[in-house]
Parts: C-alpha cells; sequence; structure tokens
C-alpha cells in the first residue's frame, strides 16, 4: 500500500459549511472558495500544517522605515536597510516615557545590544516574521490535538498546548503557549518571557528586541497571537502586544503569512550559535604567534 | 558467511551444523537472524501502534532513552552478552557511573584525589536517572561482540592526526571553541544520538507526511515521509538530511549529508568516536514498536571510509507523559565556553609574565608541591583557604582572587595540584 495519508489528505480537504472568519479588510477569496480551499483537521478546525514565511520588513522595523545604509561599512548595499510601510496598528508603537528614549539608545548600540546578533531566541512575536521560514505541525489523533512550530532560525521551537490553558512551568525565551480555536481562528496565548540575561562579565544584558531598529519589550510581555486561514496559501496573523512596563496600552501588529511553495521545500538548518562564535569570543582564542 | 548462508537454505540437518559453526555470529539479542547470515537483519515490530487519522502508526507523545549501558562491551563481559538477574540485582546497586566523585560532590563523600581533580563531568547529583530494563551489556548488538568493527588504516592515521589537532575531555586543551564538542558549544548533538546524564526527552509530533523529533537538548529532527529525493549533495548539516517511511509498524529513517565539521566526540548523548568526520557517513534509523510503552531504537551506521563494515547499536525508548520538556537555551548563556577560554589566555598570560623574569624552576610553582606533607605546605604557602573532603582538599587562591589552587592529599602528602604551573609567590598568605 503506498502513502495511505494521500487519500486521508483528500478526505481532510472535506468541504466546511460554516463561513471561514477573516479579519476586517482582508479578503483574499470569496466564501465558498474559502470553504472548498482550506485543509482541514478531523475535528474540523483549519489545518495549519506546513512551511510558512513572513515577506515584509518588521524586522528590521515593526514601525516601518525608508531604505536606509547599512550599519557595517563594508556590507554597502547587502547590509541596507529595506524599506517597508510598517506593520504597526495606528503606526507608532506607545511606549512610556522612558522606553521611548531606550528605544533610541538601543537603535545606536544596535551593533552590540541586538540579540539576534549573538543569535539569542527570537521570542514571541519576533520569531513570526524573522526573514527566515518556520513549519507548523498539526493533528489531532488519539482524542488529543497537537501543534507544534519549528522555526529554522537557531533552536527556535514551541509546542503549543492545545488542551486545557497551563501554567509556565519556569519563565523561558519563546514564552509558554496556550492555544485554542475561535471559530477558524488559532488563537494562541503566549506569557512567561525570561528576565534580561547577562551573557559575559563585562557584556550588557541580553535584552528582548523585537526587531533591528532596537524595539523592545520586558518580561512582562504578553501576546495573543491569532492565526486566520486567507485560503490554502495564507494565513493572516495578528499579534497583540501588552507590556504593563514599557507600553502605555496594548497594541496590535498584523501580517499575511505566505506558504513555501516550492517542490520538495524543507526547513534546512540555521545553526546560528556557530556563526556568532569568532564575535562573541574571538578575543578568547589563542593567537597563533603567542 | 556467504557460504553458511546457503548451506543454511538447502537442509535441515546442515542448518544444526551450520548453526554451531556460526555460534559466534549470532547477535546477542536474539532478535535478528537466525540464518547465521553476516549481515545483520533488523528485528520487525511485535506491537501494532494505533493509527493517525490518515494511517500512520501514532508515535506522538513524549520518549526518554535513559541508559547505562556502555556502547561497547567492556572486557570483562568479552563472551558474556547479557547478565544474569543477580548480576543486574548486584549492578542496581552501585552507582550508576564513576563520577560520584565530581563539580559538586558532598563534602562527607569518599572521593580519590584523581575524581576529586577531574572537572569534567557534573557528579551524579546532577543526573536525572530513569533506567530502562535492559540486561544487555553493551549498546552495539553488531558486530556480535559488541565492539566497533575494525577501522580501515586509513581512517586510523586520519583519527590519530584529528586528535592531534583538536583539544578533547582527555587533552583538556582549550585554543579555541572549536575544541569543545558541540553540544558545548550548543551547536547541536551527535545524530544518532545515544545515552546522557539528563535531558534526553524526546517529543514526536506528527502530521501528514512528516514527522518531527524534539530532543530537548538542542536539536529538532524534521522528517520528510513522502519519499523525495536527498538534498544536493553540497549541502551540508550537522544532523544531516533525513528521509523517512513506515515499513509495517516500523520507522525507518535513511540519513546522508552530513557535515564534516562534526568530528568530536565524548560530549553528552555523542555515539561516534572522536576524530571521524561525519561527512561521509550513511545512517539508517528504525524505531520498532515493542509495546504500547516502548520502542527499540537501531541506529545502523555505514561508512566504507572509516569502518571495515557497517555497526548498529539499539537502544530502548520508553514512553513518558509525565516528562515535561523545557526550552534549552543553552547557547543563550553559554558562560561556560567564554569562561574556560578566559581561564586559558590568562594562565597563558601568567605564564609568559612569569617567563619574562627568568624560569621559574619547578619548586617555585605548585608542581613542586607534589610529594609534600601537610606540615611542609604549611610552611610554604600559610593556612589553607579551606579544606574538604576530609582534608583531602586544601583551597588556596591567588592574591590577585584570579586563581584558585586545589591540593589533593593522598596518604597525608600531595599527589595531585591543580593548576600545576601557579607561580607560588602568586598563592595569598593567610
Amino acid at each position: 500500500m503506498e502513502n495511505p495519508w494521500k487519500f486521508a489528505l483528500i478526505v481532510l480537504f472535506a468541504v466546511r459549511t460554516t463561513a471561514a472568519q477573516t479579519p476586517a479588510g482582508q479578503t483574499a477569496l470569496g466564501p465558498n472558495q474559502l470553504q472548498t480551499q482550506i485543509r482541514r483537521l478531523p475535528n474540523g478546525k483549519p489545518d495549519l500544517s506546513g512551511i510558512w514565511q513572513a515577506l515584509n520588513t518588521a524586522n528590521w522595523d515593526l514601525e516601518g522605515q525608508g531604505g536606509g545604509p547599512s550599519p557595517v561599512l563594508e556590507l554597502g548595499a547587502i547590509g541596507a536597510t529595506p524599506p517597508g510601510l510598517g506593520v504597526v496598528e495606528g503606526g507608532k508603537i506607545p511606549y512610556q516615557e522612558w522606553a521611548a528614549k531606550k528605544k533610541q539608545e538601543n537603535y545606536k548600540n544596535r551593533l552590540k545590544l541586538d540579540p539576534e546578533l549573538k543569535c539569542h531566541l527570537p521570542g514571541v512575536p519576533r520569531a513570526t516574521y524573522l526573514p527566515y521560514p518556520f513549519q507548523i505541525f498539526s493533528s489531532v489523533s488519539q482524542g488529543k490535538e497537537r501543534l507544534a512550530i519549528v522555526y529554522q532560525y537557531s533552536y527556535a521551537r514551541r509546542e503549543i498546548n492545545m488542551g486545557k490553558p497551563t501554567e509556565a512551568p519556569i519563565d523561558s525565551w519563546m514564552g509558554w503557549s496556550n492555544g485554542k480555536w475561535e471559530g477558524d481562528t488559532l488563537v494562541i496565548d503566549v506569557s512567561a518571557f525570561t528576565t534580561p540575561i547577562l551573557l559575559s562579565p563585562e557584556g550588557p544584558p541580553s535584552e528582548h528586541w523585537l526587531d533591528r531598529a532596537g524595539n523592545f519589550h520586558s518580561d512582562a510581555l504578553h501576546v495573543i497571537e491569532r492565526f486566520t486561514p486567507l485560503g490554502p496559501n495564507h494565513l493572516a496573523y495578528e499579534a497583540l502586544i501588552e507590556d504593563t512596563k514599557v507600553f502605555t496600552r496594548p497594541w496590535k501588529i498584523s501580517m499575511p503569512l505566505y506558504r513555501r511553495l516550492e517542490k520538495n521545500m524543507q526547513l534546512l538548518e540555521f545553526k546560528c550559535p556557530e556563526y556568532t562564535e569568532e564575535l562573541l569570543l574571538g578575543p578568547y582564542r589563542k593567537q597563533p604567534n603567542k | 558467511m556467504k557460504m553458511s548462508h546457503r548451506f543454511f537454505i538447502s537442509t535441515g540437518t546442515l542448518t544444526i551444523l551450520i548453526a554451531f559453526l556460526s555460534a559466534a555470529f549470532v547477535p546477542v539479542t536474539g532478535q535478528a537472524q537466525t540464518s547465521g547470515a553476516a549481515t545483520w537483519t533488523p528485528p520487525k515490530a511485535t506491537y501494532s501502534p494505533p493509527r493517525t487519522p490518515w494511517g500512520d502508526p501514532d508515535l506522538q507523545g513524549v520518549w526518554d532513552y535513559q541508559s547505562r549501558i556502555p556502547m561497547q562491551r567492556p572486557a570483562q563481559f568479552k563472551d558474556k552478552p547479557t547478565l544474569t538477574e543477580a548480576e543486574l540485582a548486584a549492578l542496581a546497586k552501585t552507582p550508576p557511573n564513576q563520577d560520584s566523585c565530581g563539580v559538586g560532590t558532598r563534602k562527607d563523600v569518599a572521593c580519590t584525589p584523581e575524581q576529586l581533580a577531574d572537572i569534567g563531568a557534573y557528579n551524579e547529583f546532577w543526573n536525572n536517572r530513569n533506567f530502562l530494563a535492559d540486561n544487555r551489556t553493551s549498546l552495539i548488538v553488531d558486530p556480535p561482540d559488541g565492539r566497533f568493527p575494525p577501522m580501515m588504516p586509513e581512517a586510523q592515521k586520519r583519527q590519530a592526526e584529528i586528535q592531534k589537532t583538536i583539544g578533547t575531555f582527555d587533552r583538556q586543551r582549550y585554543d579555541s571553541w572549536e575544541d569543545f564538542p558541540t553540544v558545548t558549544r550548543c551547536i547541536t548533538e551527535h545524530t544518532p544520538n545515544g545515552p546522557q546524564g539528563y535531558n534526553s526527552g524526546t517529543l514526536i509530533t506528527q502530521s501528514p507526511g512528516w514527522i518531527v523529533m524534539f530532543r530537548e537538548r538542542l536539536d529538532t529532527r524534521i522528517i520528510p515521509l513522502d519519499k523525495r529525493p536527498h538534498i544536493d549533495d553540497h549541502i551540508r548539516q550537522w544532523n544531516g538530511d533525513s528521509r523517512g517511511w513506515f515499513e509495517g509498524n516500523t520507522l525507518v529513517v535513511e540519513t546522508t549529508n552530513f557535515t564534516d565539521k562534526q568530528i568530536i566526540g565524548g560530549g553528552a548523548g555523542s555515539t561516534i568516536p572522536t576524530g571521524i568526520p561525519f561527512g561521509n557517513i550513511r545512517l539508517i534509523e528504525r524505531w520498532v514498536p515493542v509495546s504500547a510503552k516502548r520502542m527499540n531504537y537501531y541506529a545502523t551506521i555505514t561508512d566504507a571510509k572509516t569502518w571495515t563494515k557497517p555497526w548498529t547499536f539499539m537502544l530502548p525508548w520508553e514512553r513518558d507523559n509525565t516528562y515535561q520538556l523545557f526550552e534549552y537555551a543553552c547557547h543563550e548563556a553559554n558562560i561556560g565556553i567564554l569562561n574556560s577560554l578566559r581561564g586559558e589566555r590568562l594562565l597563558e598570560q601568567k605564564a609568559a609574565e612569569a617567563a619574562a623574569k627568568g624560569a621559574l624552576s619547578s619548586d617555585q610553582t605548585s608542581d613542586g608541591l607534589i610529594g609534600a606533607t601537610e606540615a611542609a605546605i604549611r610552611s610554604k604557602l600559610g593556612e589553607p583557604k579551606a579544606v574538604d573532603y576530609n582534608g583531602s582538599r586544601w583551597t588556596y587562591e591567588t592574591a590577585d582572587g584570579v586563581f584558585v589552587l586545589y591540593l589533593f592529599f593522598a596518604e597525608g602528602k600531595v599527589k595531585i595540584a591543580t593548576p600545576n604551573d601557579l607561580p607560588l609567590n602568586a598563592v595569598k598568605r593567610r
């Protein structure tokens, strides 16, 4: 018997009668097309399995920016900042006064401070819009719904608890994820992020940045993510960001996510700790002439 | 052995004769072939797991593979592939490994100077031991003697050369981060993965056409099940490139495209000895369900440039629904490598400074303390800062607070000094 799951997939494509919910202003497909084209789990919920990627400049600056030069002279146009419209609802991140100043300082010192530079875990929501693909594994089996997200970047990954919400046993870089369905929208509540950590005795603590422009949050971050299928190959992604230590009010980002449609697409390794060793440890390497 | 195989399929009488002749080649675990053929034959599943809605065996959930069985059969068990019940019971009473002395050892534990001076591993306190019932004396099931097969002469030469150029746990040489196992560098563990002291919990999630394994430490193995071709030969990865399929109830995964950058063994979970680049390895793994709770995991390693024949080890995996995987944010706070390298460079700097002032004779460094009595040490260095382990470890520090000097005593005399090249005039007198 060859590939029994292929047959099952056809069954999973079965039509569901209720209309899929789409966020306001996002109407990629008419309701009938949408119903027939979304792959579904045996429990009728959308099957979000697949390899996805954001296609925007959110990782350079959530608020959007004109094009800009590279912060590293030698990188010329390769390291230049691409222009982008921004993904923040209302355009601006509502920082508390001190935090707005800190963000400016962060930007000035970004070549020393950006945790992405050091290949630190990106947290949520930054993991979603890093310029790397990620893969969702979704299934319902033996009555249990399972959801896992693996990011190509470093060893970032999340197991989403789709059962009764649970308390985080400990803080972590990627947070603690409790998922549930609201209609056709997957809603993930993420909290319990680590406090900044001191990597090097001489260095500054590693903090949580939302992008390369120095936008940041604290360990009080609480994110509510929403994934809504717009069709077979597109998801609407929203993240409501709350952090009473840093912002004056909750704020939202939104963007489409695109299915990577290349034949035989797969995540490859991007084990970036290796690419930071010279940067972080270089001064402590034995010099050949010593 | 090809000949005996041919005889085997002819007559029953000959079967008995040949079985006798080939007794030395029958795999110890008994799951494998009875034909006497030299090639190891994977065993069949004896349990049929429930199915996913799309028809694959459902292996989802958390599995663990703690084991205290060595990869290779120790010499004392040369002709003894399995232990008796009585021997197992005796083994269960002994500490799981020799390093119940070591970093963090309780100060009332009796340890030898060598054990106390060995800072290579955590002691038993740190380990999570959930050993599975297993009476074997080696993880290797093929070759049947439970040992790695002979290496090719060229590979032996290559291994010796690599061992000369890199630091290892044994050499304790830390010129660069490249002298550390990749798990210490927070990059990856060995695939295939072996037993380790803790964090071997593995979460399996499946979706149609895919299976993904979260190893608690660092690695996520994403395995497509659609028999697509491997990635291009020039793309190399630490965990290689895996392609999987089900043969009945058994998950079979073939992995190629490993990187030659992986050359150091000895770290937790490592399976391939140090000095063997992974690039030419073709790995076949089989997860063979044998009960609702247990799969036997077989890894067959083929590398004709290194070994004269393929070899296979087996590690039982047991379902553990109580195991909670935690985030292994290793690189984010990897001060271990940073401080090891800093320490080495500081030692070199001190040595250079000392050399600039003229070479120190051995009685001017801590090396010269070997063999000295307690009274002699007191008269040279004054009172120690601390005395631990029933008097067997004395601690001094340098006046600048940078270095700690440990002196380990046996029978009233210093047996080991760590570090052994510390100028004695740098030691703080109390």
